[in-house]
Order: C-alpha cells, then structure tokens, then sequence
C-alpha cells in the first residue's frame, strides 16, 4: 500500500466515517418543530415586506411588526394578552415619532439604541425616555428598554449599561454592562447573537432569558430560560437554565431566590406598546399611599414615566379610579392634586349592559366584558356574539371569538370551543391576540382528547412562543399526549432540564423511571 | 424519458418523478401558494438540516440557519428559471448560508470553538451503548476541530465530496466551480488533515 492510500484511509476511518455515522437529520419531533419555525419567520417575512431581496433587509424584517395597529386593538392586546408577543418602538437604526411607520435606516448599519419605555424612581421624567447608547439609573431607580424587537432588558440602579459601538459585523448586538444590575430577555430567532460584556466575563447568548450582574465582588450571570456562555479569565463556562455563575465561587450555583424574582418580574412586565403611545407621568400622592396600578398591574417606584399605548387606561389609586385617556403623542401628568389621590375620585363610567344599537366595536366590547365579569354566562355569551356580528374579522371580533371560545371550554363544552376558534384566522390578525390563541387551541385539543392534533399544535406553540409563560405547561402536556416512551424522554428531560422544580417535575421523573425499567432487560 | 434509480437509505427514488414533482411544488410556491411551498420545503427538511450539520456542526444557530436558507429560497423562487434541478438551486443556497457562517465564525473567534457533549450528543445514534455514544462523541469532537482548521472553501467542498460521496461535476454545480476546481480544493483539506494528524501526533 503507498503512502498516499494509507493517508486516504486514515482521513476516512477519523474524518469521513463518524461524520457518515453521525444521525445529522431530523427525528418528527425537530422536524415538526423546525417546520413550525419556518412557517414562523415566513409570517414575520411576510409582515415586514423587504425591499430589493437583501438578507439584512430579512433580518430586520421582523422589526416593524404590527406598526399600524390602532390604539383600540392595543388597548385589547393589553387587555387580552396573557404574555403579548415582545414588540418595541424605535428598532436599531430606525427613526420613530409617536404615531409614525419607523423606518430602517439603509446604507452601514447604524448602532442599536436602548429606547427606554418605563422609567421608575427618582429622576423621572419625559427625558429619560429619551432613546440613547447609553442608560445610567441611580440607587432606588429601574428603567425598561428595549433594543429594536429582539432584547428587552431592565436596568436597576445604581447602574451604567451602555451599546457598543461600532456594532459588530455579524449582525449582533454587544452591550456593556458598567454596573448595577441587568436583566435581560433576548429573542435570537432572527439571527444574530447578543453579547454582555461586564467587569472580567463576556457572556454569549443566543435566545434566552438570564441576568448579568455588575457587582463589587465581580460578575454574576444567572440563566433562567435557555442556557448561555460566559467567557472569564480564559475559560468558558456554559451556564443553564436555573443556575447562576459568579466570579467569586467560580462555579454553578442555583440561582439566588431575590435574583430569580427579579428575572421572573421582568419576565412579566408588559412589553414597550406598538404604535400609536402617548406619555403617562405619574408623581406620588401627598400621603404615603401605596402604588397605583395600571390596567391591573401593579406600578412600582413613584415617580414613574412610561410610554403607554393610546387608548383609555384605568388607573386604580389609593384614593379612588380614573380613567386615563392617552392620545398618541400626547402626555398625560398625574400629579399631587389629581383625583387618584383623593378618596371621592370618581368611579370610571361602566357601560350599560343593554345594547343600544348605537355603540362602537370597542363600546360593545367593554359591555361584554362587563357581562363576563358581572352577567350570567348566557349574558357574556350574547353579548359576545354581539361584538362579533359587529367587528366581523375585525380585532374586537376576533377578541370577543376567542373569549366565546374561552367561556365554552370553561362550560365544558371543548366542541364548541373548537368551532369558535376555527372562526379565527390562524395566526390571528391581532398579534397580542395570536398566543393566547394558539395556546387556547393546545387545551380544546387536549381536551378533546385528539393526541396527534394536540402534540401538533403545543410542537408549534413552543417554537413559535419559545419565550411564552405557559411553556412549562405547553412541554408537560406534550410530553403526556406523546405515547412512546422514546419519543417521550426528550421531552421529558427537557423538562427537567429547564423546569427542575415545576410543578409536573414529580411526574417527569415518575414517567422516566418508568419508560427506564420498560426498556431494562 | 430517462429514469433513474438511485438506491439511497435502502429505498428506491425515481430522480426524474422527484424532479417533476419539485418542479411542480417550484412553480405553485412561486406564484404565491404557501402550501406548495410548505410541501416544497418539507420535503427538503430533512437533507437540508443534514447537510448543513456536516459542514457547520450541531452548532446552536443550526435552525436559525435552516430558517434562512428556507427564506431565501422562498425569496429567490421567482427567479428560479429552472435550468438546473430544484435541489441543486437549494444545495447552492445551503453552500452559501455555510460559507458565511463559517466565514463569521472564523471572523469572530479567529480560534477553534468546541462542541460540548450536550450538542454533540444530538448528533450520535441513539439506539448506542453508552460507550458507543461516548466514543462516538470523542470522535465527532475531534472531526470538528479538525474541519474548523480548514477553510471554508476546502471545507465545504471536503465534505460535500469525501463525506457525502457527490460527483465533481454535480459538486462543481453547486459550489458554482470548475470539477477541477473543486477536485484541487478536496485534494488540498486532505492534505490539510493529514498534516494536522500527524502535528497532532508527532508534536515537535
């Protein structure tokens, strides 16, 4: 044998045959998901139309979702939304004005900007929401930003985070974190990969959830979805979702509780509003009264200033409700004098239940939800019905169907859900709406009892929602309506994985030992 | 009409049938029917994602990239003429998805990255021992390292040819070369792998 055919062979026995034997295709389960992806980034594609066919142009496609939604369907999203899809105002290299199209800038790519939408504490006012490359926050104050749609990050004070500038090539983002302490949720789907930098660790992400600390005694990265990789003197340590990694113990630990709060509430928090937004300012009442909240969520840190979508808003005080009309553009003060403050506030006018033929789609719609909150379900029902004859594909009309859908399952009637839901467009118009009802159609399947219909739609929900709070629940019905054991296990370990103290965690491990002593010998 | 046989996985594939039904798929994802192209790239899931772990690894971005390659070959349907098959247009789009992945990778770490054991664990059969997987493993580790040292180039020709066993002539078409182009860069990652071999086992 020569020389030369003895090379041939020892590259194909170490190069060309493990990569022959390597499994590189899809199981069904990656390919349902990876086809679900697909359909995914077709529809963001489809909603942001790129100009000249350039790949950048696909990239920052996904930028301008939704833009021309009308104050009203915010107002609902808000409403609606169990966790609305993340959507923020001006995107990296855009120009924004409250009630304008952004636009994306053309030529080199210009450097990503934070552009805060809540800011709490002292300092606050209309400035602070200002977009920059830089956000500094004293002690006691927190600020909400988000850098085009992909990264939404909360900054709490004392604390410097700044964007990199120039931006890197690849067409990722790169921050610096000075100090305090960021939290960060980081959508990776179009590309690109996100890059914190803070005192001696570079932390690497490509789509997750997770923190990075700048304290006194060094860096502290915890991960509480996906899993990221943080460079530090030389080494890379790949931290997962539920540990967290300091400089100072130099290993994995389980993420501190106060810090698992802290992603979980930025996790929660509604995310910047999608078109039209007016200013919302509120300043402390002239008594230590407790926070006021907002549509039902809680405000925390007075003063506070936020972009809020346009529409009416209810405000609840310690002194009473008002109902906050925001115009696009505008800005609308709550001060020391207002009536949220005061005890003889008046209530917010409710609608009357009877429909006078007159009413607006919205009108109708809060009479509806009037029905639903006071009326008997027969009342919700009609009144629904109403919403729908009256804004037919509209984003009343499709809230309103999804509510029938919701109150039908509620009755026990999943056959019905079911008819209600096949009257809306799939994906929903209303893309605060599109969710919830896509998990809403998860549960009417499961409930039906269709496993090969159910374990399609919840494959589709996690890769189209990765980010959703139902995905614990959306992986544990999975793993139970997928039967075989083999396919089962990958799903049940991912479980573990990412949700080792969720509440089906018990009856993971209780399935795996058992799909374990079937296949034993 | 010639119809060829190819034997693959153990199944018989009617190449022309294939062909016509691709085309058939092409012409209706074209003219906007996003079944067709849903059917049109479900059919090509499968290879694509295989192949483009052979030349880029199980690395984390993989399904971002099948994503991309899917939307670029939706985007570039319309100026799809038909001159060449279906999935020779659709190879050509993975090839350069791959180049410039590992362009940027190369760009950005200027070093060879590893895989760990949970990315390459994806990779080895399943149905394996446990020590199988884990030779396994070792192996595919050391086959990255190795193929990071070429360049993208000799890389994706490398693998096209060596590994997956393609004709110059249908590699030439794909990578928009000569077959002899194609044969000097195949020639020269071999020569490349043998020589880090030996540096890796006779160090200096």
């Amino acid at each position: 044998m020569t020389t030369s055919d003895e090379r041939a062979e020892e590259i194909d026995r170490e190069i060309v045959e493990p990569l022959q034997r390597a499994r590189v295709g899809l199981d069904d389960l990656g390919a349902a998901r990876l086809a679900a992806g697909i359909e995914a980034a077709l529809d963001r594609a489809a909603a942001a139309p790129a100009p000249g066919g350039q790949r950048r142009a696909v990239r920052v496609a996904g930028l301008v979702l939704g833009i021309g939604a009308a104050a009203a369907v915010a107002v609902v999203a808000v409403r609606h939304a169990g966790r609305p899809a993340v959507v923020a105002s001006p995107a990296p290299g855009a120009t924004s004005a409250p009630g304008s199209t952004p636009t994306v800038a053309a030529g080199p790519r210009a450097p990503a900007l934070l552009a805060p939408y809540v800011y709490s504490g002292a300092g606050a006012d209309a400035q602070t929401l200002d977009a920059t490359g830089r956000l500094v926050v004293p002690a006691g104050a927190r600020v909400r930003a988000a850098i085009g749609t992909r990264v939404r990050l909360t900054l709490v004070g004392p604390g410097a985070v700044s964007v990199v500038d120039p931006a890197p090539a690849d067409g990722g983002i790169e921050l610096l974190v000075e100090r305090g302490r960021l939290f960060v949720d980081y959508d990776g789907r179009g590309g690109g990969i996100l890059r914190v930098r803070s005192p001696g660790a570079v932390t690497t992400v490509v789509g997750t959830l997770f923190s990075v600390e700048a304290l006194d005694e060094g860096t502290r990265v915890a991960v509480a979805r996906g899993r990221v990789r943080t460079e530090a003197v030389g080494t890379m340590h790949t931290i997962v979702a539920g540990t967290a990694w300091s400089a100072t113990a130099g290993a994995l630990d389980p993420i501190p509780a106060d810090v698992a709060e802290a992603l979980a509430d930025h996790d929660a928090s509604p995310p910047p509003p999608v078109g039209e937004y007016g200013i919302m300012r509120i300043d402390p009442g002239p008594s230590a009264a407790g926070a006021p909240a907002l549509d039902g969520r809680a405000l925390a840190g007075l003063p506070i200033v936020a972009r809020v979508p346009a529409g009416s808003h209810v405000l609840d005080g310690a002194g009473g409700r008002l109902r906050l009309d925001v115009g696009g553009g505008s800005t609308v003060r709550v001060d020391r004098a207002s009536e949220l403050w005061s005890a003889r506030a008046p209530a917010p006018r409710r609608t009357a239940l009877a429909d006078d033929g007159t009413r607006s789609a919205e009108d109708a719609y809060l009479a509806a939800e009037a029905a639903m909150r006071d009326g008997t379900r027969e009342q919700a029902r009609r009144a629904l019905e109403a919403v729908v004859a009256r804004d037919p594909g509209g984003a009343h009309g499709e809230a309103a169907l999804l509510d029938l859908a919701r109150l039908a399952l509620e009755g026990g009637d999943a056959a019905r859900a079911r008819r209600h839901l096949a009257r809306l467009p799939d994906p929903v118009r209303d893309r605060g709406l599109a969710e919830a009802a896509h998990h809403l159609r998860c549960r009417v399947e499961v409930t039906l009892g269709d496993d090969p219909a159910a374990a399609a739609c919840l494959l589709a929900f996690r890769h189209r929602y990765p980010r959703s709070s139902h995905d614990a629940e959306a992986l544990a019905v999975l793993a139970s309506v997928t039967r075989a054991c083999a396919a089962a296990r990958p799903l049940l370990e991912e479980y573990l994985r990412a949700y080792p103290r969720g509440p089906f965690a018990a009856d993971a491990r209780q399935r795996l030992d058992g799909c374990a002593s079937r296949s034993a010998p | 009409v010639t119809v060829q046989l190819v034997r693959a996985g153990g199944r018989s594939i009617d190449v022309e049938a294939e062909a016509a039904e691709d085309a058939r798929l092409v012409a209706g994802a074209a003219a906007g029917d996003r079944r067709m192209f849903a059917a049109l790239y479900r059919r090509h899931l499968d290879a694509t994602v295989a192949r483009l772990t052979r030349m880029i690894g199980p690395v984390a971005e993989r399904d971002d990239l099948v994503q991309q390659i899917f939307l670029d070959v939706h985007r570039a349907l319309p100026r799809f003429r038909g001159e060449a098959r279906f999935t020779t247009f659709l190879h050509r789009i993975v090839v350069n998805v791959a180049y410039e992945h590992l362009e940027r990778v190369r760009r950005r770490a200027g070093r060879t990255r590893s895989f760990d054991a949970g990315d390459l664990d994806a990779i080895v059969a399943p149905d394996a021992s446990p020590e199988a997987r884990a030779r396994h493993r070792q192996e595919l580790a050391r086959v990255f390292a190795r193929l990071d040292e070429l360049s993208p180039k000799r890389r994706v020709a490398f693998v096209l040819v060596a590994v997956e066993g393609m004709a110059l002539a249908e590699a030439a078409a794909v990578l928009g070369a000569s077959p002899d182009a194609v044969k000097q860069r195949v020639r020269e990652a071999r020569l490349e792998l043998v020589a880090a071999a030996h540096e890796q086992k006779e160090p200096s």
